[in-house]
């Protein structure tokens, strides 16, 4: 089919960070799925300069499906801990990405980077979302910031300088000044749950790997290309293992820092 | 399964040094055990008992899921997981806490499920006989192979037979694969696994086998959808097209078929040679590419779209493979150019995208299976046997 007449979005996120090639998989998914974007035609892959998304779709509407989508999320929680939840949008349950398949179950995941007492609705999900500013009233709502909400630590520029330092923003004081990129934060954390399936994605109890498709593929194929799963597609592999920094292996508080490539 | 011998006999038949441990190993990889052969029990009742003195004096095997090992109960066994199995000498029938744990450990028997609980025949008999008098003796009663220590008077002097499996093993068709000679305690037996063989049985030719497919596919399709056309016609031109790839020479030779006149659809052989990546089902669709079937009539043009889709989706994804993709050692062992293979495989994996969001997936897998049932009903076999199938 030809994809003549398209639009080439150019998003200049980052491979390196987990949270921004999380978004690319959310907003590729969005556009999979909003009939005027022409979904069967669209295509996307990653450049040199971030991700290239070509579909029917200006910048402003394909924020405008993402920002309405991501108003509707909602976390309903379990009886216990956060791997008993779920991500629900509209009437769409997601999955948890805080489940581990590893080890017939036994690992945790390395997506769960909270401790038990933060309260994946309350404390983040409500927070972030109600933050969150409408595309029309910004012209760069995809790296929109906020400060004093906590993180999913996905995105690797958030709270690292702290935890580097062998101390947390807690600790230092600074918790309410490290700003967040809301529309990420969120973006990263849906995409995690509704558009692909990253408990595919662990390698070990801390380390997940992801691969970088280089060559335009259907939108349909984002969540295998993403995984690694298209042998044959030319693709750059990273791998990120979080780290608690100086609390050791069994930090409560987790991120994830820059990924590195590995092929 | 209840029979786990601990000491190998050196006979004439094993001239090899190789322990019993190696053999016992070997047995459990090369015929598995089968799922009705299994108690389940609980993980943690599991690791009391293993953890347990009466335990302790006991061989066990493990398969932690990759592998098999063998300890004396728990000491030196790798971690007890979910879905682990363990393995026990049916000597171990007398403890009383682990007739407890299993609960019916009197009444084990095995040969109704060697012989095959739902297939339509056995995968493999085992034999039991008794090479050499000893300590021990056959229990052959209930079919279980059951080994047990023979009070001194009623200890067997001289070598006997027992066949321990239910029914005889057939005069023919049937083919000794294995073959080891165990101790347990000081009498030797041996321990034989048959299972069909293969060169005994007429190979079914591919035109008789598409043959019937197709009347399978059509006799499923008028169960399933008696008014619709668009599924029954979908069913038998899939199956009519299924096999398409297995006409080839490098697969029927692999097959070890000679007369190309006369393709086969199944191995006519043993052990079917290696065709290093070759995919009969991938090459019909390569093949189908550019055919075009009879379509059902009054089709508007979007479900004819959705028929051909589907239509090349069931052939190409009947063994599980392109669902979505196909790796790269695949396209290597085709003889079409690699650049349009790569287009192929691109448009099957998004087709295969395309109808999971249109249908759902469990719409789709439905369909894949209803294919997958009249190609197993028209040859006959077992899915086990299917995935000899390149």
């Amino acid at each position: 089919m030809s994809n003549d007449g398209l639009n080439e979005l150019l998003l200049p996120l980052d491979e390196r960070n987990l949270a921004q090639v999380l978004s690319a998989v959310a907003l590729a998914g969005l556009t999979s799925r909003t009939p005027g974007a022409r979904p069967f035609e669209s295509t996307c892959w990653w450049g040199e300069r971030g991700f290239v998304l070509k579909t029917g779709l200006t910048e402003v509407a394909l924020f405008d499906a993402a920002d309405n989508f991501l108003r509707t999320v909602r976390w309903i929680p379990g009886m216990g801990p956060a791997e008993q939840g779920t991500f629900v949008a509209g009437r769409e349950v997601g999955s948890n990405p805080f489940i581990s398949l590893a080890d017939n179950g036994q690992e945790n995941s390395p997506f769960k980077t909270f401790s038990g007492q933060v309260n994946p609705a309350k404390d983040l999900l409500d927070k972030q979302r109600m933050s969150l500013t409408a595309p029309s009233t910004t012209d760069s709502w995809l790296f929109q910031t906020t400060r004093g909400i906590a993180s999913w630590c996905l995105d690797c520029r958030v709270g690292s300088h702290a935890y580097d330092q062998g101390l947390s923003s807690n600790d230092e004081g600074s918790g309410d000044l490290d700003p967040i990129y809301t529309a990420v934060e969120l973006l990263g954390i849906t995409g995690a749950s509704f558009f692909t399936a990253v408990q595919g994605w662990q390698l070990d109890e801390n380390a997940v790997g992801y691969s970088i498709w280089t060559q335009p593929i259907s939108l349909s194929l984002v969540s295998y290309a993403v995984a690694g799963r298209l042998d044959g597609i030319p693709a750059r592999r990273y791998r990120v293992s979080n780290r608690g920094a100086a609390y050791g292996k069994g930090a409560a508080y987790r991120f994830f820092p820059e990924a590195r490539i590995e092929s | 399964m209840r029979s786990l011998p601990v000491q190998r006999r050196e006979d004439e038949e094993e001239q090899d040094e190789t322990d019993a441990e190696t053999h016992v190993k070997e047995i459990l990889r090369r015929f598995p055990l089968r799922q009705a052969e299994l108690h389940f029990v609980p993980l943690q009742d599991a690791k009391d008992w293993l953890s347990s003195d009466e335990a302790s004096a006991i061989s066990v095997a493990h398969f932690d899921g990759e592998d098999w090992s063998l300890t004396w109960g728990a000491e030196g066994m790798q971690p007890l997981r979910p879905g682990a199995i363990l393995a026990l000498p049916t000597l171990t029938a007398a403890h009383a806490s682990l007739d407890k744990l299993l609960d019916d450990a009197s009444g084990i028997a095995s040969w109704d499920v060697l012989d095959g609980v739902s297939m339509q025949r056995s995968l493999y008999k085992r034999r039991v006989v008794q090479i050499e008098s000893g300590d021990h003796r056959l229990e052959s009663q209930d079919g279980a192979s059951r080994l047990e220590r023979a009070e001194a008077e009623r200890r067997v002097d001289s070598a006997s037979v027992w066949a321990s499996i239910g029914d005889p093993l057939p005069d023919s068709g049937w083919k000794r694969r294995l073959s080891r000679s165990l101790k347990v305690g000081t009498t030797a037996f041996r321990f034989e696994y048959w299972s069909p063989e293969r060169g005994g049985e007429a190979g079914q030719l591919l035109e008789d086998h598409v043959a019937r497919a197709q009347e399978d596919a059509a006799n499923i399709g008028a169960l399933l959808a008696p008014k619709s056309d668009f599924l029954q016609s979908l069913l038998v031109e899939a199956a009519k097209r299924h096999d398409l790839g297995k006409k080839n020479p490098k697969w029927q030779r692999a097959m070890g078929n000679h007369d190309m006149a006369n393709p086969v659809a199944k191995p006519v052989v043993d052990r079917p040679g290696a065709i290093r990546g070759y995919r009969h089902e991938w090459a019909s669709l390569l093949e189908m590419h550019d055919q075009l079937p009879v379509l059902p009539e009054d089709c508007s043009e979007t479900d004819r779209e959705l028929w051909l889709d589907l239509w090349r989706h069931l052939v190409g994804s009947h063994h599980g493979n392109l669902r979505p993709w196909l790796s790269e050692k695949v396209l290597d062992a085709h003889p079409v150019g690699k650049q349009r293979q790569s287009v192929l495989r691109l448009e099957s994996a998004e087709r295969f995208a395309r109808l999971q969001r249109l249908l759902g997936p469990c719409r789709l897998a439905y369909l894949e299976a209803l294919l997958k049932a009249a190609d197993v009903a028209a040859s006959q076999t077992t899915e086990e046997d299917d995935s000899d199938e390149q």
